[in-house]
Order: structure tokens, then sequence, then C-alpha cells
């Protein structure tokens, strides 16, 4: 197998870990070639230069050889700014980043994704709500990665959402007219154009697309408990913070 | 083992046995005391033989500053470093949302109760420039805040005698971002 070697790719870290004494593996996503994982050799030494760089939520551009699934990086760089996340919107982009870990199959490039992430840590970044910032990007992440959430018609009917109407959304198939007004995925058809249209500027919305994505996002990873999800519930119990509406349940 | 390669290893192993088997039954008597003997310190969690290290027991210390580290060679670094006379709480890690790391396994509620017992009147946040030590101070601070106790993290930018030219990016960012009014 021939080694390929890219240059200067941009790219974000996921997740690292220790390797051996002094080096890392990283779990990289690169606009280019997708989700993958280079070892980073004495990036975990006194003298690395890399240390500083290496870091999540840091737009980079990366450098790297790959012969098989585990490439060796060979430079590394900030592009652009620096981005420092406080509170909230970093323990909220760990969920992000554990998100795409999960969702994501390795040297599959998604481009458009890329760019989702990129914009909406830039987003946690400035003033905007952490809640709507992630609820955005979960419902582009399902779109982009062709599990769009249908909010516009009655799966069995094929009619368009009647605003009136209670539906109960089944996740594999969508919006279905429900009897029972009570269950952890009813909603009215009001409700589901409301997240359909992405106006978050409404609390009850948020809280409705929060319920919404919580389901389908824990559907799509096989009943597979997020770990970022629990820590964030542990130390929203724990620190002072005001609660700001539900970032994450 | 951390540091000590196959060849280390394998030298180590030949040497005791070879010409210093005294010495290994001493290291492994040494080995097996401190596996058996030492545990972690109730007040501060460092390890230590006693109930109690010696810092938390010793007397001099200022109990109202307490300064909040990830690991024990943190704490070594700190003493041998900087003179510092307060006391210390071991972490043993620092949060990490994408290992289920949380506040329960860093003994948060311990570190809580010592903040609430009205004692501590600085918390000196002193956990690594990394985003998760970041994510860690966030918390602590936020934790100190609650308890009305005043929180202050440790500085991190250019090293002593470096020349900027030679630092990398994100270390200089920071120093840059994170520069103070001289007196």
């Amino acid at each position: 197998m021939t080694a390929r070697r890219v240059q200067n790719q941009p790219a974000w870290l996921l997740h690292h870990r220790p390797f051996r004494d002094t080096s890392r593996i990283l779990d990289v996503l690169s606009r280019d070639y997708g989700r993958l994982s280079l070892v980073a050799r004495g990036s975990r030494s006194a003298k690395s230069k890399l240390k500083g760089v290496l870091r999540p939520f840091m737009p980079l551009q990366l450098s790297w050889v790959i012969r098989g699934d585990l490439g060796t990086l060979t430079g590394a760089e900030m592009d652009g700014g620096p981005i420092s996340l406080n509170g909230d919107s970093l323990l909220s982009a760990f969920y992000l980043n554990e998100l795409l870990l999960n969702l994501l199959h390795r040297h599959d490039p998604q481009p458009e994704i890329f760019s989702a992430y990129h914009a909406t840590i830039i987003e946690l970044n400035g003033q905007h709500s952490v809640a709507t910032a992630l609820r955005r990007f979960e419902m582009e992440l399902l779109r982009l990665l062709g599990y769009a959430l249908n909010l516009d018609h009655d799966t069995e009917s094929g009619d368009e959402l009647d605003p009136g109407r209670i539906y109960e959304y089944r996740v594999e198939r969508g919006p279905v007219p429900a009897n029972n007004p009570d269950g952890p995925l009813v909603f009215t058809g009001a409700e589901l154009i409301a997240v359909a249209r992405e106006d978050f500027s409404d609390a009850s919305t948020l809280r409705d697309a929060n319920r919404l994505l919580r389901h389908v996002i824990a559907w799509h990873l096989n009943g597979k408990e997020l770990k970022s999800r629990k820590v964030l519930k542990e130390l929203r119990r724990g620190a002072a913070t005001a609660d700001t509406g539900p970032v994450i349940q | 083992m951390p540091g000590v390669g196959r060849k280390s290893a394998q030298r180590i192993a030949f040497h005791l046995l070879e010409r210093d088997r005294n010495g290994a039954d001493e290291l492994s008597r040494a080995l097996s005391d401190a596996v058996k003997g030492i545990g972690h310190c109730v007040h501060c969690r460092m390890l230590t033989e006693y109930d109690a290290c010696n810092i938390c027991s010793a007397s001099g210390r200022d109990s109202k500053l307490l300064c909040a580290v990830e690991s024990p060679a943190d704490v070594m670094a700190v003493e041998d470093a900087t003179g510092y006379k307060g006391l210390y709480f071991v972490l043993m890690g620092h949060l990490s949302p994408l290992d289920g790391i949380g506040p329960d396994e860093l003994g948060m509620p311990a570190l809580e109760a010592r903040l609430r017992d009205g004692n501590v009147e600085e918390l000196i946040i002193a956990t690594n420039p990394t985003v998760e030590g970041d994510a860690t101070a966030h918390y602590l601070a936020d934790l100190a805040g609650k308890h009305e106790v005043q929180a202050s993290r440790i500085a991190h930018g250019v090293p002593l005698g470096g020349e900027l030219e030679y630092v990398d990016g994100g270390t200089l960012s920071h120093a840059f971002f994170g520069r103070r009014v001289v007196d």
C-alpha cells in the first residue's frame, strides 16, 4: 500500500488520548478527508512545540502521511485566530465532538459537516445562545447525514401538517396522527412547524426541538449513551451557573 | 512503565538478577509496602501513608488558601518552585466529558465541602493549560463563586528566558490575551 501525503489540510481536533510516553493519538475532523486518527509523535514531550497548537476547538492546518487506517502527523499550525470557549460553550462543544465521533464514519469526506461544525464553534465563541447553536447544528448534521427530520407532512396521508392536530413523531418515519396527547414524542402540528422554521427565540420551540432531537439522536446512536451528556448533567447539577435553558438535557 | 522502554527494562532486570539480588529484594519490598500502605489524604487526596498528608497536618500552613491541582506530581512541582504556604486539593485528573470523567470522579463533592465550611478565602486554580484543564478551571471557579470564595487561576504564557519569535502561536495568543497592566 502506498503512503499518501497530505499537506496543510484544514482540520479540527475532536479528541486526543495519550499514546506511549510522549505521543498522542488524535481524532481529527478534516475538511477533505473526513474523520481520521493520527499519531502525533513526541507531542507530549517537554520540548514539543505542538502542545500549544494541538488543542480541540482551535482551527488548524494539519499535514500527515497515511498508509492504512492510522496516519502520522507531520505538521500542525493554527489556521486563523484563537477561539476561546468558556463555561457552557466549552462544555457544549465537547458534546458536539462526541456526536461527530459517534455519527461520522472514518475516511468519509464531509466538507459540509466540516463547515457546519466550524460555523457552530464560531457561534459558540460569540454571544449567541448556546442551546440555539446546538439545536441548529444537530438538525443540520442529521440533514447532511441523510437523516433529515420530516417536519412538513403527515407520513400516513402525505398531507401537510395541520397546526391544530396532534402527532406522534416516529423516528424512522416522521409525524403520524395521534389520539393520545401524552408521550415523549407527541407534538402539535404547530410545534413541529415551529421547529422546522428553526426560530428558537421562542423558549417553548427550543424545548420542543430539544425533546425531539434528543430522541432522534439517541435512536441513531443505537441506544449508546453519550458520556459528555452524562458529565454535563452532573456539572449543571453542581455548579452555580444560572440555568439559561435546556442546553443539553 | 512510563519512561522505561523494553531495552531499559531488560537492562534493569539483568542488573538486579546478576549483580544486586539484595537490591532487588529491597525494591520489591518497598514497592509492596507502598502499594499496601499508601492511600489518599482524607483532606486533599494527596498520596500519603497516613490519614492526613504531611502538608495538611503541618502547622504553619495558611488554611485560608487552597490550591487545586490535577496530580500529586503537581503538588511537588508547586512546593519545590513557589514557596506557597497554603493547602492543596488534588483532583487526580481533569474534567474530560468525552472520557466520562466528571465532577464525581474528581472528588468535587469533597472540595465543595471544604469551600462550604467557610475557612477558605481564596481558591487558586492550578489546572494545566489544556482545553480539559480550562473546563475544569471554569467549573471550579463556578463552585468557588457559589460559596463566595475568591477564585484565581495561575498565569500561563511565554516561558521565562524565551523569545517570542520561537513561541508557538497558541501559547503566544494566550499570553497576549492574558496580558496585565504594568504597575
